[in-house]
């Protein structure tokens, strides 16, 4: 018998091994064979048709019947046996376990795209499926993206835009490793809404998985420790307290809604979290121990494409020190706060004015541990800031738009989005860091920061610290990249990171950060890399600590579509010009605006007290509303917006936003002033809303300011628009335009190209719709 | 308005003093105009690898009294004839203040608000380059001015220093203390003002101590204005303004909280123990000294009417308009000339010259007392001068400073 040759003998032997092996995993047995064969092809040792053809030599042989049964018994028995011959017993190994990857594969793909399946199913999908370690997996691109993408849509956004780049960039095990941070209600899905997928997306982009990363990026690009609590946790509880009557709170007036608004922080502070989410709070802030932590908002609207929400709903920050009760306690409102600003006025009345009220927002929040370190009893990150992917703060033609700017500040970024007058972050054209505009040392030190946004960790709330005092916390270490020394005209950085900078000679120039950092190089490629990324330009929130980059923030940012080219109407007689302005930010034309709201800067200079200066604000806001629909502009003194009353009118967009035109005067004598309120918050809005800012400088030479138009006796329609209004007569005029003029209209024009802009009278343009 | 070509100004000026002085048309006719002027084209290569030319000017106005002295401005609209007019000015004032230096000026056609670090220094080298043949201790010597820093003069000494392979720290002043500039420079305008203020209430018979003083303009010398007010003369500060607008408390403000104030918020308004004025009313307060420190033409003839102080002490250059300046002699208001009100700084300047030049430098305490003495000097033969004329101080100002020029030509025998 030569067929028992012990040769012979051993292959069998090894057959049955096979055999064996492959059954004692009786599901997979198809696809493990199916994987054999398909390396017996791959490796050309067999061809599909003589594969074929002994299948068919064999069932004739063996006189079975020509059935798909038999076929399949005949296929399995040969790719047993010659798998036997042509593979080691690792390698049959490792085809098993390829094998068993694939079925939890196919089990994730079917648990995500099961119409109804709770996010824990789709959970334990996942983990199980990434508990098999990587490897090749031999699976279709596409079912990778439906995977993908289920599970994107089903965790983090299901927004069509954001999809479209996120299955680009986000892999199955980047969204692992987010639901290993995701707090969530088991009675209740959601999403962890727009800024922390805005955030999570931008990083993958940057370092993509599966890509060459970028060694630069690789070494200094973080996130910073995050943990997302979606918007089921809120649903939740509007539920366990019966709040659903809030829903319907975005349909009031706005009247009602601020009214009520003041009710619903009492109603917050009662109502209470099931007892199940107070534990996963706990075991939460057990998990993060005592640590400084920052509470954002990510709605599901919020940094939508196109809507930035610019601060308008509220973060939180927690010192987060002290017994775990009171810790847990603070958490708990915290939560509440972010919560409770889905009802506030200003995101409400944001949503009218873009159509997205009937949308039903949802809020999750972001909580992460805030970036930096403990300076004395202060809590900071060494640098923070917003950066934008275009920059249109050029004062020199030689800045390069696509290189992008930014807004930094020393201390927490709450100082570089807002308003805050008379402080001023340091701004940076990133396509030339180490230019600025101020040159001698007195403006240096004028246009710079001197007050911090600082957690005191004593008191356990956020502080504006001024700067000599966080400067005598901080290490020379650390000020070195961020200060430099005043010696009269002298301004100087310090020479090496030992030299002790006294804090009565410091000014923030952040010159060795800019200077002797990888810092300005990193953002500027950041900044390119998501614009390409999103196909549209973008801003970051970042901090710098440590010599890292922290990505807190990305959105798309909403831009103006530039009118290419204005031409300014030549041969307007002198007696129709309003104003002319010679500091233009935008191509833009208003043709035909009937009214315009006048606050007389001289008038409001003379308001003594705090309070007739705030309610100035007020009745400009009632204005706005009494004028929806007229085409007005606003103008008024110095920065609108701003906090700070000596400084301009404090509004709120939602105080301003019917107007076309928003317009500043500002009485400043000492030449060029920097635009400081780009990429804040509230110059955000102006861009989203279309509202044209234009400011005037009359003490300038080259600009011209018609007062008299404005103040003229007796044109003032104020007590007729807002009659309840008319003691304020004095310091708020609104003239109707064609009256005043007789009969004509007034056209604003700005060139950004020629830095040249005029307000002039016309007749009515009948190009308009 | 049509601006008047300032090198036509200072030549009336130098023409009425020539007039009042009786000065023979050979030197009246020298002093007219520069003796030395140097024009020149510097390349610099930029950051993005194309090479830029610059233009840069010298003048050395009058050099009888000594090495020509003044400062060096970059600005992207500098002419020759600015340069001309500021480098006549630095002749009188370095003359009135009696330091053996004569005037010059120079400037670079540059906006240095579009130009890197890097781009700065090696323009500030190229300058150097190209002017150090006719620069040095014992020729001319630069210094700060319109957006040129310590930091620009302490590059500029560099490139001088390894052209001549020795140490030259006195061929610029305003440099950085640790490489050679001179303690005390900080507040040597407004130290200056001070001790002109002090000499000229000795003079005319006013007290001061206890007396109110109002500071327009609360910037670097405005501050060490209403500081050393306090200190020196026992000034009252009751009023101090900014761009923004000023504060005011009769009862008086803490200088130092103020100064305080300012750094910390960047403005006076809003100081807690004040209330809020505008600049116009600032300078209409009835107050023993005002100090107009910040801008030109702030007293107009349409305010100088209202003007109440009885001593002007200009900080600034030029805050008071040809046709004020008359209102206000008319009232029988004291105004201390800008530029001998301000030569603190430049009287510093040649300190700072004198202590490279011999190589030891002088403590504070030695500074303070030399720019006394300079100051001190400086007003009486002013206002000697303007008895003698019966003269306003203002154009004694010139008739000292001319004088002391043309009698130094003579002496040379040029004229």
């Amino acid at each position: 018998m030569n067929e028992l040759s012990l040769e012979n003998l051993i292959g069998w032997i090894r057959t049955y091994r096979i055999y064996r092996r492959i059954m004692s995993h009786p599901k997979l047995a198809q696809p493990i064979r199916a994987l054999l064969r398909r390396s017996l092809l791959d490796r050309g040792i067999v061809s599909e048709s003589w594969f074929e053809r002994l299948v068919d030599d064999a069932a004739r042989n063996l006189n079975l019947a020509d059935d798909f049964d038999h076929r399949q018994e005949i296929s399995d028995a040969l790719t047993d046996i010659v798998a036997a011959h042509a593979f080691s017993e690792e390698e049959i190994r490792e085809h098993i376990r390829l094998a068993q990857r694939m079925e939890k594969f196919f089990l994730l793909n079917r648990v995500v795209n099961t119409e109804g399946a709770t996010s824990k199913q789709i959970k334990k999908a996942l983990k199980e499926f990434c508990a098999v370690p990587e490897g090749n997996l031999p699976i279709s691109p596409s079912d990778a993206e439906g995977v993908r993408v289920a599970l994107i849509s089903h965790f983090i956004s299901s927004q069509l835009p954001f999809l479209g780049i996120a299955k680009k960039y986000i892999t199955i095990r980047d969204m692992d490793e987010m639901v290993d941070h995701t707090y969530w209600n088991p009675r209740r899905s959601g999403k962890v809404g727009g800024k922390a997928a805005g955030m999570l997306l931008a990083y993958k982009i940057l370092l993509p998985r599966f890509s060459p990363k970028d060694p630069d990026l690789e070494q200094s690009l973080c996130l910073p420790e995050s943990y997302y609590f979606n918007s089921g946790i809120f649903s939740d509880f509007i539920d366990y307290n019966n709040l659903h009557w809030f829903h319907s709170q975005k349909y009031k007036t706005r009247e009602v809604i601020e009214e009520e608004y003041k009710h619903i922080s009492e109603l917050f502070a009662r109502a209470s979290f099931p007892p199940d989410m107070v534990n996963m709070f706990r075991r939460f802030l057990e998990r993060v121990g005592e640590y400084p932590l920052i509470l954002r908002s990510s709605s599901l609207l919020e940094d939508n494409f196109g809507h930035a929400f610019s601060g308008k709903y509220e973060s939180v920050f927690l010192a987060n020190r002290g017994p775990l009760e009171q810790r847990l306690e603070a958490f708990i409102w915290g939560l509440k706060r972010v919560h409770m600003s889905t009802y506030a006025p200003a995101p409400i009345l944001y949503r009218r004015d873009h159509n997205l009220l009937d949308f039903d927002e949802k809020m999750s929040v972001l909580v992460q541990k805030v970036v930096g370190a403990p300076y004395g009893k202060y809590f900071f990150p060494l640098v923070s800031g917003v950066a934008f992917s275009r920059n249109t703060y050029r004062w020199s033609p030689k800045i390069r738009e696509e290189d992008g700017m930014a807004r930094l500040v020393l201390g927490l970024g709450t100082r570089a989005v807002e308003r805050v007058g008379q402080d001023y972050p340091r701004l940076v054209a990133l396509s030339h860091p180490d230019m600025r505009p101020e040159v001698s040392a007195r403006h240096i030190v004028k246009y710079s920061q001197r007050l911090v946004d600082a957690i005191n960790l004593e008191t356990g709330r956020v502080e504006t610290v001024s700067l000599g005092d966080i400067l005598s916390h901080l290490p020379p270490q650390a000020a070195y990249w961020a200060v430099s020394t005043v010696e009269g005209d002298h301004v100087s950085p310090p020479p090496f990171k030992g030299q002790l900078v006294p804090p009565d000679r410091a000014v923030l120039t952040f010159d060795n950060l800019l200077r002797r950092s990888p810092f300005a190089r990193l953002l500027r490629k950041i900044l390119r890399r998501l614009e390409q990324a999103y196909g549209h330009p973008v801003d970051v929130e970042f901090a710098w600590h440590e010599d890292k980059l922290f990505l807190l923030q990305c959105r798309t940012l909403s831009v103006r579509e530039e009118l290419a080219q204005v031409e300014i109407p030549q041969n307007i007689p002198e007696q129709h010009v309003i104003f002319s302005n010679s500091k233009v930010l935008f191509n833009a034309v208003v043709s035909d605006l009937e009214y315009v709201v006048y606050v007389d800067p001289k008038a409001y200079g003379r308001l003594g007290d705090e309070t007739s200066k705030a309610a100035v604000g007020r009745v400009v806001g009632r204005i706005n509303r009494a004028l929806e629909g007229k085409r007005f502009a606003l103008f008024g003194p110095g920065r609108w917006g701003t906090n700070d009353l000596h400084l301009g009118i404090r509004v709120g967009y939602e105080d301003i936003n019917h107007a076309l035109v928003l317009g500043e005067i500002a009485h400043e004598s000492e030449g060029v002033t920097p635009e400081v309120s780009f990429g804040t918050h509230f110059f955000n809005d102006l861009v989203e809303a279309r509202i044209v800012p234009v400011a005037v400088f009359p003490d300038d030479p080259q600009e011209f300011f018609k007062e008299e138009f404005f103040t003229a006796a007796g044109c003032s329609r104020l007590s007729e628009i807002c009659p309840e209004e008319a003691r304020w007569e004095e310091v708020i005029k609104i003239v109707r335009i064609p009256d005043a003029s007789g009969g004509l209209w007034l056209q604003v024009y700005q060139d950004a190209h020629r830095q040249k802009g005029m307000g002039f009278l016309a007749p009515q343009r009948s190009s308009r719709g | 308005m049509e601006r008047l070509n300032p090198f036509t100004t200072a030549q009336k000026q130098l023409d009425w003093a020539a007039e009042k002085l009786g000065l023979d048309e050979a030197t009246h006719e020298l002093l007219r105009w520069p003796m030395k002027e140097f024009s020149f084209t510097m390349p610099v290569r930029m950051d993005d690898g194309t090479t830029r030319i610059f233009r840069g000017f010298r003048v050395q106005y009058n050099t009888a009294r000594g090495p020509a002295k003044g400062g060096l401005r970059w600005h992207p609209d500098e002419t020759l004839d600015t340069v001309r007019a500021l480098a006549a000015w630095m002749t009188w004032k370095t003359s009135v203040v009696d330091i053996p230096l004569g005037g010059g000026k120079g400037g670079i056609v540059c906006n240095p608000k579009e130009m890197s670090e890097g781009e700065k220094e090696r323009l500030a080298r190229a300058y150097i380059r190209a002017t150090a043949g006719i620069l040095g201790v014992t020729k001319d010597v630069p210094a700060p001015d319109v957006y040129t820093t310590p930091q620009v003069m302490a590059w500029m000494m560099d490139e001088f220093e390894t052209l001549v392979g020795e140490h030259h720290p006195g061929v610029i002043t305003g440099k950085p203390v640790p490489i050679g500039g001179s303690l005390g420079r900080h507040d040597a305008t407004a130290r200056g003002g001070i001790y002109v203020a002090r000499e000229a209430a000795k003079a005319y018979g006013l007290a001061l101590q206890g007396g109110t003083m109002a500071v327009q303009g609360f910037g670097n010398a405005g501050q060490y204005a209403a500081l050393l007010g306090s200190e020196i003369l026992g000034l009252r500060l009751v009023a101090a303004s900014d761009s923004k607008g000023a504060v005011y408390n009769p009862k008086g403000i803490d200088p130092a909280a103020l100064v305080q104030f300012k750094k910390q918020i960047g403005t006076v308004v809003g100081f807690p123990e004040g209330e809020t004025l505008t600049n116009a009313e600032l300078l209409e307060l009835d107050v023993s000294v005002l100090f107009p420190s910040a801008l030109e033409n702030v007293i107009t003839e349409e305010n100088a009417p209202r003007v109440r102080a009885r001593m002007v002490c200009e900080l600034a250059n030029g805050p008071t308009t040809p046709e004020a300046d008359r209102i206000l002699q008319d009232k029988g208001i004291l105004v201390l000339p800008d530029f001998l009100a301000n030569a603190g700084g430049v009287t510093v300047s040649y300190f700072e010259q004198v202590q490279n030049t011999y190589n030891y430098y002088w403590e504070l305490k030695d500074v303070y007392a030399r720019l006394d003495d300079k100051m001190t000097r400086a007003f009486h033969a002013v206002d000697e001068m303007a008895a003698r004329h019966k003269v306003d101080l203002r154009q004694a100002a010139y008739l000292v400073s001319v004088a002391r020029v043309a009698e130094a030509c003579r002496l040379r025998g040029w004229v």
